[in-house]
């Protein structure tokens, strides 16, 4: 056996090992990806809960507070337009992510101008219907906000995978991209204004 | 100088009232004892409450595997209780891992408000609505009161009645992501198929060009008896090499079937060297008498060449006689590679045929006395006979095993008492549950 066979096996195994290294590697971006994707399934999800929640909760307001029509309006708008924003998951640009946050913000007001004008009537707040609706939509909310951050962690945890060396070959060889997050709510890094 | 007491005095209960609590440091009960669910640390409810609650939420997860936490304390400062109460519940875990059955229940005084927590898998049985219910119903009345205890303990039962009624089905897990693993492995499989024949691939040059080496025969045994050492030594050390690095990495433990198939690894190189010595041992030699070449005759062939007592010996797979002839003189030459077999050289005949064939015992061994046995050796091939009588030991009282027995017996008892094992002192933790905001916050 000639040295130059040996180094030739020798170069032939390591190629071997750095293959089936970038299998592997490869494999574990595919397991990360496929995260990140069922949280934003998660995410879709609470939001979806809460679009189905409210035909109930406007039809329970209906019945006390006739004369809030325009408000009412407002929010089945909200609702029509935020379901039509969709965004699929393989595809998760901070583009489109940043038009569905818009899209789910303004249900978001909608629903609070909504609650707001509730307080005016003491028997809607009395009805044991409305009171469980108002503590499902609040429960949503706050799935909404876990699966939204615990989304943002995943896809933190996931760029930050892609980008690391040396991984990030891998990830440039077989495509894979950053993916986007949820940013504050525009308006809410302010400090409210307190006035007297 | 009373005044100055009295605002001292107030000053101390205020630090004390005052005390509030991070996710960190709140009393995780599972941590003092594991059949404690109730975190009160602030003494808000009665001991008895404690006991009980403890006692039935105990009963709830023997029935089916909910955990149910139940935190009351009188501040977490200005923090929002629901997130709060989200976060608590993911750092202790709390309901199993797989089913997500947990509850947290998290009752602040100086905010007036109560939120439960519910966990991913009890979603289904306590629904927000159903979550508000029990604490507009049950426990907000007695807490305008004051009742802490009563409020609790009629939420904490509404509850229990409501989740009693679930089932959870229990998967075991998957923790090890095969799919990165196993082409690692495969990786390092090839990788070890190519060494080990790179390795006999070296042996087998260096043997077959040494010119050191007398004849065939020697070439033969040095292949083998170096090439199954460096197989061993591969097919050894390579798991003895990766059950350490499993204990020191700390890598889960299942990956050790990994390391099984490794010998395996070695059979090509095992299989191509034996085709090498085969075709070593076969190889033509120089003439010694002419200068021709000599070549080896096949099994049939030889006998022609080989004394009855030889023929034999191949026979019996005892003895392996290779005879190679000179293609031009005509002179041959016999060479011998002596088997791995229970026979032995006949002291008679010098024929490799002698073996043990019967023992006898003459004379049994008893405790008072040695006892006697005879052992014949024969020769297949010229019937040649030996006999050897040997003594027997006397027979001992068995008071060895009887020693082994009571150290046994002992550390087997060692490891049934003491502290530890399966008591209830200690402690434990919650199995490891997730939420996911669900729930409701009611005040008074």
């Amino acid at each position: 056996m000639k040295k130059g066979i040996i180094v030739l096996i020798a170069i032939a195994g390591i190629l071997i090992l750095g293959v089936f290294w970038g299998i592997s590697k490869y494999n574990g971006l595919v397991s990360k990806d496929e995260a990140v994707n069922g949280q934003w399934a998660n995410v879709e999800n609470q939001y979806q809960r809460r679009a189905d929640l409210i035909p109930n909760l406007v039809a329970t307001v209906k019945g006390y507070a006739k004369h809030e029509s325009e408000t009412l309006e407002g929010v089945v708008a909200a609702r029509a337009k935020a379901t039509q924003v969709t965004v699929d998951a393989d595809n998760l640009t901070s583009e489109k992510l940043q038009k569905y946050q818009a899209a789910q913000g303004e249900l978001t007001s909608a629903l609070g101008k909504l609650l707001m004008i509730t307080e005016n009537y003491p028997e809607l707040k009395a009805n044991q219907n409305f009171i469980e609706l108002q503590s499902q939509l609040e429960g949503t909310e706050n799935r909404i906000t876990t699966e939204r951050g615990r989304f943002n962690d995943l896809a933190k945890e996931f760029n930050a995978s892609i980008r690391k060396f040396p991984t990030n070959i891998i990830a440039s060889i077989t495509g894979f991209d950053k993916k986007a997050y949820f940013e504050a709510e525009a308006g809410s890094e302010k400090a409210p204004k307190v006035e007297f | 100088m009373r005044e100055i007491l009295i605002s001292f005095l107030m000053m101390i209960s205020a630090v004390v009232y005052a005390a509030e609590y991070t996710i960190e440091n709140i009393p995780n009960p599972k941590t003092t004892n594991r059949d404690a669910y109730v975190s009160n640390p602030d003494g808000i409810l009665s001991a008895e409450t404690v006991a009980q609650i403890s006692a039935e939420l105990s009963a709830l997860e023997a029935t089916n595997g909910s955990e149910v936490a139940v935190v009351v304390v009188n501040s977490i400062g200005y923090e929002e209780i629901k997130p709060f109460a989200t976060n608590l519940f993911k750092h202790w875990g709390i309901g199993k891992s797989q089913n997500d059955n947990g509850l947290l229940v998290l009752f602040v005084l100086d905010q007036r408000k109560v939120t439960f927590e519910t966990g991913y898998g009890l979603e289904g049985a306590l629904p927000d609505a159903i979550c508000k219910r029990i604490q507009t119903q049950q426990m907000i009345p007695e807490f305008k009161n004051g009742n802490y205890d009563a409020g609790m303990l009629a939420g904490i039962s509404a509850v229990i009645s409501t989740v009693k009624g679930e089932t959870f089905v229990t998967t075991p897990e998957k923790p090890i992501a095969w799919n990165e693993v196993l082409p690692i492995a495969a990786g390092v499989y090839i990788l070890i198929i190519l060494l080990s024949l790179v390795w006999v691939g070296s042996i087998v040059a260096k043997v077959r060009n040494d010119k050191r080496y007398p004849h065939n025969i020697a070439r033969y045994k040095a292949i083998k008896s170096e090439k199954n050492a460096v197989l061993i030594l591969l097919s050894v050390l390579i798991p003895v090499l990766g059950v350490g690095s499993i204990i020191l990495f700390k890598f889960p433990f299942p990956l050790i079937i990994l390391l099984f198939p490794v010998p395996l690894a070695t059979i090509p190189a095992n299989v191509y060297g034996k085709l090498m010595m085969r075709k070593i041992r076969r190889q033509p030699i120089p003439c010694t008498e002419c200068g021709s070449t000599m070549h080896i005759l096949s099994e049939k062939q030889e006998d022609a060449h080989l004394k009855l007592a030889q023929q034999f010996e191949e026979q019996l797979h005892a003895v392996d006689y290779d005879v190679f002839v000179c293609d031009s003189c005509k002179n041959e030459a016999i060479f011998t590679l002596d088997k791995p077999s229970a026979y032995s050289e006949c002291p008679k005949c010098g024929t490799k045929a002698f073996i043990l064939k019967d023992k006898k015992t003459l004379v049994a061994p008893t405790y008072i006395s040695a006892g006697t046995e005879r052992t014949t050796y024969h020769c297949k091939f010229c019937g040649y006979e030996e006999h050897h009588n040997d003594n027997i030991p006397r027979l001992q009282r068995n008071s060895g095993s009887f020693v082994g027995g009571a150290v046994a017996g002992s550390i087997l008892s060692s490891g049934r008492g003491g502290f530890g094992g399966g008591g209830g002192f200690g402690g434990g933790s919650f199995g490891g549950g997730m939420s996911g905001g669900g729930g409701a916050t009611s005040g008074w």
